[in-house]
């Protein structure tokens, strides 16, 4: 003869809900920021390799990349140039933790933030008939990057966080 | 059951609500969308400097270049997306050139709409 149980589900389920709302309310005004602002497309090496010199037009050029961002003369000819950027931000905020223990009007904010702005620019240079003499990028990618610790010297040892070559310490 | 069925969509609901608080959506533009029909009337040889700025009004610049008067007309469209502590914001624009030769006719257009690729995003990470 079996015993009727009384049902647990609705009791487990309503446990991992109440944890996730907890979770949720904590996060919502969260001690941690990533955010990221991107200006145009990016565009790649391998975008452009249907760019030849002395034979693609600018009409080829905008019909694959689009219009350019601007055009300019030069005493060699026309320059047609494509910006994109890409900035990162983070944030962190270690006084989070003790906001409920910290008495009303006393700041409470310990933030270690940073980030980067890489600003690259694909620029093409056209002949008096339009036609491609050479294209170029200006790169400057790595300069785009989260900032965990904002200051030159970095204390860790790199195997904790490991400093990539030509970032600055705690960027990730 | 029926009770039960209830309280697990009430706590659903105030879950997905509490979870909707850390969210935002934003859009802005600036300058307005290119008609298609104004960037079809602008017709190679024919179309003036003074009709292409009766149609689509002064340009934002004027640039020279390789011998041709040019006419850009630019606009932005920006779509910001936050999730909790995740934030992303995308800008991307639209470009018109309008090359005039040395009587003032136009020569050649140069159209490029990207901001129908623009997309909300909140994932700040990858491309």
């Amino acid at each position: 003869m079996t015993e009727r149980q009384p049902a647990r589900a609705p009791i487990e389920w309503a446990r991992r809900v109440v944890g996730l709302m907890a979770v949720a309310l904590v996060l919502s005004g969260c001690p941690l920021q990533w955010q990221r602002i991107a200006i145009n497309e990016t565009i790649k090496p391998e975008d452009v390799t249907f760019i030849r010199a002395g034979k693609t037009t600018l009409f080829e050029v905008v019909a694959e990349l689009g219009a350019p961002d601007d055009i300019s003369d030069s005493l060699g000819g026309a320059v047609a140039r494509y910006r994109f950027r890409d900035a990162r931000y983070f944030r962190v905020n270690f006084g989070y933790a003790v906001k409920l223990l910290t008495p009303p009007g006393i700041p409470d904010d310990m933030v270690l933030a940073g980030g980067g702005t890489g600003t690259q620019e694909f620029h093409v240079m056209f002949d008096a008939n339009w036609v491609v003499q050479y294209h170029a990028f200006a790169l400057h990618l790595s300069a785009s990057h989260y900032r965990f610790w904002p200051f030159d010297t970095w204390p860790f040892y790199t195997y904790i966080i490991p400093v990539e070559e030509r970032r600055s310490p705690g960027a990730f | 059951m029926k009770a039960h069925k209830a309280t697990w969509m009430t706590a659903t609901l105030i879950l997905s609500l509490s979870l909707l608080g850390g969210c935002a959506f934003i859009r802005g533009s600036m300058g307005d969308a290119f008609k298609d029909e104004d960037v079809a009337a602008l017709k190679k040889g024919v179309t003036t400097r003074a009709q292409v700025a009766a149609r689509l009004g002064a340009p934002e610049r004027i640039l020279e270049a390789n011998g041709y008067e040019i006419f850009q007309y630019y606009r932005y469209d920006v779509k910001s997306g936050m999730i909790l502590f995740f934030s992303r914001t995308n800008v991307m624009g639209d470009d018109l050139y309008v090359m005039f030769n040395k009587k003032g006719v136009v020569d050649e257009v140069v159209f490029g709409k990207r901001t129908n690729r623009l997309k909300f995003q909140f994932w700040p990470f990858g491309d």
